[in-house]
């Protein structure tokens, strides 16, 4: 009886308009949320007996997705390397207009002496000098604090974003699991799918990762440098956080799947992702400026130091600067790691430390006559402070390790390490600037790809309407039909 | 569809995202344009903020010397009207010396004012600016010059050694008894010692050989003071004291004008210490200084004594030769006063 099936057809279309519109409004209700995928009804001609649905798609461009996760990764790195020396510039430069680096300290203590030599008699200068000195041991105690600070302040964030990493890879796990289990049996899972792809851009921001998908929709996670993340089932990430940080401190690796992936012994080191840039800044870029403010202060010793003046070939003693280490000399041409924290002005030439501040012009701050080049007692003897001006400006050798000038003076060195400090800091905001640019363009374009247009939505519900009414309709003349034919038949 | 499609997401989240970055540029820009500096100056410069710094520390630097110049020019400028000072009070004692020469009474005219100079010598050598002692050499903290009163360590040495050479003290009546010959012997021995080291410095100067020097500028050092030992100073006092202490009111007057005392050759090597200064050949003629008419002497020694003055100021701009020209030319006016007092 065609009639019948005529019926059919119709109810077939009202089931297929009534999926569409409940996916219309799906569709409308996650036009503003990220992450949300376009979804289709695919709508398929049942052979004589009008339509159904076979599915819903949901419109994606993996190419797409994984570049939104690559520029994401390496935006996220390039941001946290760029915060930290963002912390480090700001305390130890700031506007060189501030004259509170290291290097303009050491320009403020030249002053001072070149004062003080003029008028070698007046204790006056002489203390002015001695706190100039002072300005110049604190400003590299003060940047040291700051350097080992912002290492200790990444090695914690590095054990929040291992907990983060974690936290997400069992989400991976769970929602993962209903994907593989919902496509078998052939269930609508484009939500779990998107809900996947949204876990993932999260876990792209702490760790580069490759994604590749197998059968049944499974998918497999392994970071940019190719150790699993995750395989069927989530693997382990640890790290041992350490909380004090010290200039010879060396924080602890990161291990995923117990591979080694930050640090000096990284077999596998990853290369984006905040976690990456938290390492780079802790185990690198932090350390290197640690070891220029360590060169600026063992030179600062060396210029500053005394030679025996008696005769008697005694050995040079660290003089208006000394450390812990005294009266040995540090190194020569080495890095002192963490000299810059310990080194300080020698109390004996601190008027407010009940010292004198005249052994400046002097010598013998170490407390030993033989190193006095005053003998003559004369009030105005200048000879030691023009040598220490001049040693000042003389150039001296640094570690080459410590990437400043290998051979300069003290102002020029402390002058290269902030040009090396600001460097960093620019290429990490321009590699930050230029992959954030990226991402919004990635982004920008998937959302194109997989977003859902409010009016397309519209004009796609009018559509839609029109074949519900058409059908009821279709199925109020059947039905008026079928009276007929029973009212003619009784 | 597709390549015309737009989700409506991407369209607000661009605009928000354009409208988030105009905010930022427009707050640095602002800051920019109150300030004229740039808002991070460290981020924009990047690895050229060293430049920044070490031209900032050049600059303080360059800074402080003016300062410290200006102070020593200060001293410098202390020493000079000092120095002038002297010099025109020996010039002035020298035409008094002129004066007196022949009269009847020519020694006790001439001890009042010699004395008073030599007091006022050694004042104007220890005069003090800022707590430094400007002719003391390094020795700033010490006052250079000993008072020349009885008590004194180099009064004393002049009496002893006075009284040792004759046999009785200066205000001794037995005083008009020393020929001019025991007088120039006297003077050219026993007296002269007492000017000369260790003597000077034991008795008369604390100061220090050794001069103030001074940075004025990144590479230049240069001396900033003259010591109160210098030849020119010593002989000063010599002649101050001479004229004034050894019993110049009862000499006879043939030993006070002594027409015929031949010049004594230490003076010329006192010329020659003075050091490449072309001083010590006082007329320019190279001929020798007793033939000279004393008056033309004179006025030579003072014309000259200018003209070094002048010349060192043109010659040195700046501290040491300025400086050390200047006790040259009171080498001429001591030294002549000296020899002006001893020819007829």
């Amino acid at each position: 009886m065609t009639l019948t099936v005529a019926l059919n057809s119709a109810r077939s279309s009202l089931m297929a308009t009534g999926m569409q519109t409940s996916v219309i409004s799906r569709n409308i209700a996650g036009a503003n949320q990220d992450g949300y995928s376009r979804k289709n009804v695919l709508v398929a001609t049942l052979p004589g007996n009008g339509v159904y649905v076979a599915g819903i798609q949901r419109a994606t461009s993996a190419g797409l997705f994984y570049n939104v996760l690559k520029a994401a990764s390496t935006t996220a790195k390039q941001d946290s390397l760029y915060n930290g020396l963002q912390k480090i510039a700001a305390t130890t430069v700031d506007d060189p207009e501030q004259d509170q680096s290291p290097a303009a300290e050491l320009a403020k203590l030249k002053s001072a002496l070149q004062q003080y030599a003029t008028a070698p008699d007046n204790a006056t200068l002489a203390q002015a000098a001695v706190n100039a000195a002072k300005g110049v041991a604190s400003s590299l105690n003060d940047a040291t604090k700051t350097v080992q600070s912002v290492r200790a302040d990444a090695d914690t964030d590095m054990a929040t974003s291992v907990s983060t990493i974690n936290q997400l890879l069992s989400q991976v796990d769970t929602v993962n699991t209903s994907i593989v289990k919902g496509t078998i049996a052939g269930s609508d899972i484009t939500d779990y799918l998107d809900l996947r792809d949204s876990i993932l851009s999260k876990l792209s921001q702490e760790v580069g990762i490759t994604v590749a998908t197998r059968a049944n929709n499974d998918m497999v996670v392994y970071t940019d440098s190719g150790v699993t993340l995750f395989e069927t089932k989530a693997r382990a990430v640890t790290f041992a956080p350490t909380n004090a940080y010290t200039a010879g401190t060396t924080g602890n690796a990161v291990y995923i799947d117990g591979v080694p992936v930050t640090g000096a012994g990284a077999v596998m080191p990853i290369h984006s992702g905040k976690l990456a840039g938290l390492a780079t800044l802790r185990d690198d870029a932090a350390v290197t400026y640690q070891s220029q403010l360590d060169e600026t202060a063992r030179g600062l010793i060396e210029t500053f130091a005394e030679s025996d003046q008696s005769g008697a070939a005694l050995p040079d003693v660290p003089g208006l600067f000394t450390y812990p280490g005294a009266p040995a000399m540090p190194p020569t041409a080495l890095i002192s790691a963490g000299l810059a924290g310990t080194i300080f002005v020698n109390p004996s030439v601190d008027q407010t430390a009940g010292g004198n501040p005249s052994l400046l012009r002097d010598g013998a701050i170490s407390g030993n006559a033989a190193y006095n080049y005053n003998t003559g007692n004369n009030a105005g003897f200048s000879d030691r402070l023009q040598q220490l001006v001049d040693g000042i400006a003389a150039n001296r050798p640094f570690d080459p390790s410590a990437q400043g000038k290998p051979n300069a003076s003290l102002i020029d060195f402390a002058g290269s390490s902030v040009s090396w400090l600001e460097s960093q800091r620019k290429s990490a905001s321009d590699e930050a600037t230029y992959s954030q640019t990226l991402l919004e363009r990635s982004a920008d374009a998937l959302s194109n790809v997989s977003g859902v247009n409010m009016d397309d939505e519209m004009s796609f519900m009018l559509q839609v309407e029109r074949t519900f009414s058409a059908s009821s309709k279709l199925i109020a003349t059947v039905d008026g039909m079928l009276k007929d034919l029973l009212a003619a038949v009784g | 569809m597709a390549t015309t499609f737009i989700a409506t997401n991407a369209i607000s989240t661009t605009l928000r995202v354009s409208a988030m970055k105009s905010r930022a540029a427009l707050s640095e820009a602002t800051k920019e344009a109150t300030t004229g500096r740039l808002a991070d100056v460290g981020l924009d410069l990047g690895a050229l903020t060293g430049r920044d710094v070490v031209l900032r520390a050049g600059l303080n630097d360059v800074d402080k010397l003016v300062d410290t110049n200006a102070l020593v020019s200060g001293h410098l400028d202390v020493t000079q009207e000092r120095l002038g000072s002297l010099i025109d009070t020996a010039t002035s004692f020298q035409k008094d010396l002129l004066a007196s020469r022949n009269s009847a009474n020519g020694g006790n005219i001439i001890a009042q004012p010699a004395a008073a100079n030599l007091q006022s010598l050694l004042a104007t050598l220890n005069v003090t600016m800022d707590g430094q002692h400007l002719f003391a050499g390094i020795n700033t903290a010490v006052q250079p010059m000993t008072d020349y009163a009885p008590g004194s360590a180099n009064k004393t040495a002049i009496d002893a050694a006075f009284f040792a050479a004759f046999g009785f003290a200066q205000n001794s009546p037995l005083v008009s008894t020393i020929t001019p010959a025991n007088m120039q012997t006297f003077l050219d021995t026993t007296f002269k010692t007492e000017f000369d080291d260790p003597a000077w410095g034991n008795n008369w100067s604390a100061a220090n050989d050794q001069v103030m020097t001074t940075r004025i500028s990144t590479t230049e050092t240069v001396d900033s003071s003259v010591s109160a030992n210098e030849p020119a100073f010593r002989k000063l006092a010599m002649a101050y004291t001479m004229l004034s202490d050894i019993g110049t009111q009862n000499l006879n007057q043939s030993v006070v004008s002594d027409r015929n005392r031949q010049r004594d050759p230490n003076h010329r090597r006192c010329h020659q210490r003075s050091g490449g200064n072309r001083c010590h050949d006082w007329n320019g003629t190279g001929e020798d200084h007793h033939r000279h008419q004393p008056a033309q002497g004179s006025g030579g020694s003072l014309h000259q004594a200018n003209q070094c003055h002048g010349s060192g100021r043109a010659g040195g701009s700046v501290g040491p030769r300025y400086q050390s020209a200047e006790p040259a030319g009171d080498v001429a006016v001591a030294d002549r006063t000296y020899s002006a007092a001893q020819h007829p």
